[in-house]
């Protein structure tokens, strides 16, 4: 990388980290206001069915759900300032930030692990898949890749925690805290993500392999493991990154399901339960690390392209 | 190729250290030895080890502090954390706890003096007295905190309202006597009035511990202020509590040294965690029964408990001006057919309501008569009637079984009446909010669970056209108020429950704003070395009799 592609990538960067706070902003807005305009009034969550209106009102007020709609907001953006998002409704002990930011890291961890597999798992199953067109392997690994794809994720969890867990009991079939309590819910996580890359690497792969520098390639007699390694699997990795990106965001947002089938303490459980129990600045934080995330997501991608493809230039 | 692989190498390592060293070290990772969560069971642990008991509960509790815990989850752990003056025995009468032997009552049924127990300890070691009990019933009671609960528990007391109102601090029916003597005087004579105070909401604090925390009651004070034979230890939203047995107890102790409380949402991961190994007990909802009865080796863990509880249809006279002829509510009562509700629709699991109070309550009465399940004669009554009840809007809480419920209350009516009944499925605040508001919701299907043991708390909390429980549906009979109230003024005794027999009689033949369609159970897996558990009607499974073999 040149002196001159340096700074075009740190007046890229520049610009993409501005842009970041007026969509920030955009979204907090809408977050907020949803959560006004959605049916349900926190007082009675808060409260009880069974409270009285006086009761329903002090409650109003102690939260400040009483105020004006802009009034509100423009706390929720002090906290937001700050990080800390201001007290949940239903853990007062705890700051919205705070709560987010633990289920953000578990959620993470499992992310990144399942995408790691899927990634790993996944181009190796689509080169063997592409490098074995139209034999059984090939086969075999797009059987599975179909199958995979076309099952939701729920499936493979309640499967795999009924094998795993309560017939054979090789694996707890629920908690968290401990190693071994990854493995199941990243191995679902991952392996749907996995059959989706292995796929998109495949078809990638064949139409890297039909290009004319691949054949020019040959006939220079370069080996078939240069070109393979080299030149056809680094051209299909763009396709590739980008659905990795947006892969990596639903493993770590999307895992609700995952993560409740699993009673694990993620952003998705967290989330929810804030939006079920009408906790609304824990359900302001969680929303605006998501959009964060996807934003950051998008941004990386973007980043890696340059380096998977040289053609690609930050201007 | 050699940046390929650098990229290759920065994203594995870039991974690897996400996983492997971010997050905090917090309540989230369990470090006690009962926190391995492998297979085979905790509660039969080989000698010298810890007994881990665990019994999960299906949601995160909504909050720690008894003041404010109302949701199943919440009560069932802090049942366990804190003391009250009585306990609900297992036949769901309030037995003494705190109390030192039951109290005195005055003749008139409204002075109770309690003596409290002497060595009983808060989790901060200071000895419990009379005094804890009026700080915490004041604190329950007050409007600084969220939620009301105190009030439904507490507000027999003199001066609970203006407490409530926040017209006063001090609550004037609570006279600290000395250490060990609590004198409380109620506003009537209330049977009731001791089971009301089995439940957290009533359990004594030190106000030292609790007013160093700003007042509030959560993780950072719950191990000080607690006073039950567990003692807090921590909680991860999503995933589990844990709590240790109290081996400062006054009391009799638990059979176990750490209780784990897996927070398990979903009913086949409860089964799932349960065949696995990772529970001794669980509360299984009703989806999963069939499975488990089907099951040769689950079915022997399997037991069904009672509960007192009632699921209703409601019909709306304020605003249904139909609904105040008695024979367009006998019509609609007739044309339900509840046993087939009961049998077919909810598979068995329920049971088919006679009367507005479930079976096993003070006062049920068994040979009570509801309307019967006869669609001619409804037909002619509607006819009758000269009323149309086409389009009216049947509001219910949106989810799977609630729906099924709504759907064949509608084809009921459908096919026995004759008459095209509109299903509007909702969220649940909106819901509640709704049909409390008396003028908004033409027919809904809602539920009610006895917050006491007593013929009081339904027929009087949700029928009676004084009571403000919300459940507005403007019925009022003046034959039937008469033989409440006159209920309600007795101190107790078989002519009490007697009145409320002969009202709730009515309420039937009248079809009294509300229609009782059936009770729910609750529904157990428990390891076959587990006895002596409490399952009271009304209240909170009890761990506290617990043995292992």
């Amino acid at each position: 990388m040149s002196i001159q592609e340096g700074d075009l990538l740190f007046s890229f960067l520049v610009r993409r980290l501005l842009v970041l706070v007026p969509t920030l902003l955009v979204v907090s807005f809408i977050v907020f206001a949803m959560g006004h305009l959605t049916p349900g009034d926190p007082a009675i969550i808060l409260a009880g069915e069974k409270a009285s209106d006086e009761r329903l009102n002090q409650i109003r007020q102690l939260y400040g759900l009483d105020q004006p709609f802009l009034v509100q907001y423009g706390k929720f953006l002090q906290g937001a300032a700050k990080g800390t998002f201001g007290r949940s409704y239903m853990y007062p002990e705890r700051m919205a930030g705070d709560m987010t930011q633990r289920g953000f890291w578990v959620s993470l961890r499992i992310g990144a692990l399942a995408a790691l597999l899927a990634t790993v798992l996944g181009v190796l199953l689509g080169v063997v898949a592409a490098a074995y067109r139209g034999r059984l392997l090939d086969h075999l690994s797009m059987f599975f890749a179909v199958a995979t794809v076309s099952t939701p994720n729920f499936i493979f969890a309640l499967t795999f925690m009924y094998v795993f867990g309560a017939w054979l009991q090789w694996l707890p079939a629920i908690g968290w805290g401990q190693p071994i309590h990854y493995v199941l819910p990243v191995s679902v996580l991952g392996i749907r993500a996995c059959a989706f890359i292995a796929r998109l690497t495949r078809s990638a792969m064949l139409d890297a392999l039909s290009q004319d520098y691949v054949r020019t390639a040959w006939a220079k007699g370069v080996t078939r493991g240069v070109i393979w390694w080299n030149h056809a699997l680094r051209n299909a990795l763009v396709p590739v990154i980008t659905v990795l990106g947006i892969t990596f965001g639903d493993l770590i947002m999307g895992a609700y399901i995952i993560e409740t089938i699993f009673s694990i303490p993620g952003l998705g459980q967290i989330t929810i339960h804030a939006i079920f129990q009408r906790d609304y600045p824990v359900v302001q934080a969680t929303t605006l690390l998501m959009a964060t995330i996807f934003v950051a997501v998008n941004l990386i991608v973007d980043l890696l392209y340059a380096f998977v493809d040289p053609r690609i230039k930050y201007s | 190729m050699s940046k390929w692989r650098s990229v290759i190498a920065l994203l594995l390592a870039a991974m690897l250290l996400v996983a492997g060293c971010g997050g905090q070290p917090g309540p989230q990772t369990g470090t006690q030895p009962g926190a391995a969560t492998g297979a085979g069971s905790g509660a039969t642990a080989s000698p010298g080890a810890p007994v881990v008991f665990r019994y999960s509960i299906s949601n995160d509790p909504t909050t720690l502090d008894p003041g404010v815990c109302s949701d199943g989850a919440c009560v069932r752990v802090l049942r366990h954390l804190f003391d009250t003056l009585t306990i609900m025995n297992a036949d769901s009468e309030p037995a003494p706890l705190l109390a030192d032997g039951m109290p005195q009552v005055s003749p008139d049924g409204t002075v109770y003096t309690f003596k409290i127990v002497k060595g009983a300890t808060f989790h901060n070691g200071r000895e419990i007295t009379a005094a804890d009990f009026k700080y915490a019933w004041e604190r329950a009671l007050s409007p600084d905190l969220t939620n009301n609960v105190g009030g439904y528990y507490l507000d027999d007391i003199i001066g609970a309202s203006e407490v409530m109102e926040g017209a006063a601090k001090e609550l004037r029916g609570v006279k600290v006597i000395d250490d060990h003597t609590l004198e409380v005087t109620i506003d009537g004579p209330k049977p009731y009035f001791l089971a009301k105070l089995s439940f957290v909401a009533a359990a004594p604090l030190p106000r030292e511990e609790v007013e160093s925390n700003d007042g509030r009651i959560d993780e950072n004070n719950l191990t000080k202020v607690a006073s039950g034979p567990v003692v807090f230890k921590e909680f991860t939203q999503g995933s589990k509590l844990v709590t240790e047995k109290n081996h400062a107890y006054w009391g009799k102790p638990v059979a176990f040294d750490v209780w784990e409380v897996p927070v398990i949402k979903d009913g086949q991961s409860i089964v799932a965690a349960y065949q696995s190994g990772q529970l001794d007990m669980a509360e299984v909802p009703v989806p999963e029964i069939p499975r488990i009865k089907a099951d040769s080796r689950l079915s022997q863990d399997y037991s069904q408990y009672t509960r007192g509880n009632t699921y209703y249809l409601a019909l709306n006279q304020n605003i249904v001006e139909a609904f105040n002829d008695v024979r367009v509510r006998q019509a609609v009562a007739m044309a339900i057919n509840r046993e087939q509700l009961a049998e077919v629709v909810m598979n068995g699991l329920v049971v088919p309501a006679v009367g507005m109070l479930p079976p096993g309550m003070p006062g049920y009465n068994p040979n009570i008569r509801p309307q019967p399940f006869d669609p001619e004669r409804a037909r002619q009554l509607l006819a009758a009637s000269g009323e149309d009840i086409n389009g009216i809007k049947l509001q219910f809480q949106q989810a799977d079984e609630q729906l099924k419920v709504a759907q064949f209350l509608q084809n009921q009516l459908k096919q026995n009446l004759g008459v095209e009944w509109v299903l509007d499925g909702m969220e649940r605040g909106q819901h509640i909010a709704n049909f409390r508001a008396g003028d908004k919701t033409q027919a809904y299907y809602h539920w009610w669970f006895g917050d006491y043991p007593d013929p009081q708390n339904f027929l009087y909390i949700l029928v009676h056209q004084d009571a403000s429980a919300g459940q507005n549906h403007g019925w009022q009979n003046a034959q039937f108020k008469d033989l409440v109230d006159r209920a309600n003024s007795l101190p107790g005794g078989a002519e009490r429950l007697e009145l409320y027999s002969q009202a709730e009689q009515i309420f039937l033949d009248e079809v009294g704003g509300m229609l009782p369609l059936y009770h729910v159970t609750g529904h157990l897996l428990m390891r076959p070395n587990v006895k002596g558990l409490v399952t009271p009607l009304i209240g909170t499974i009890s761990l506290r009799d617990l043995t292992l073999d």
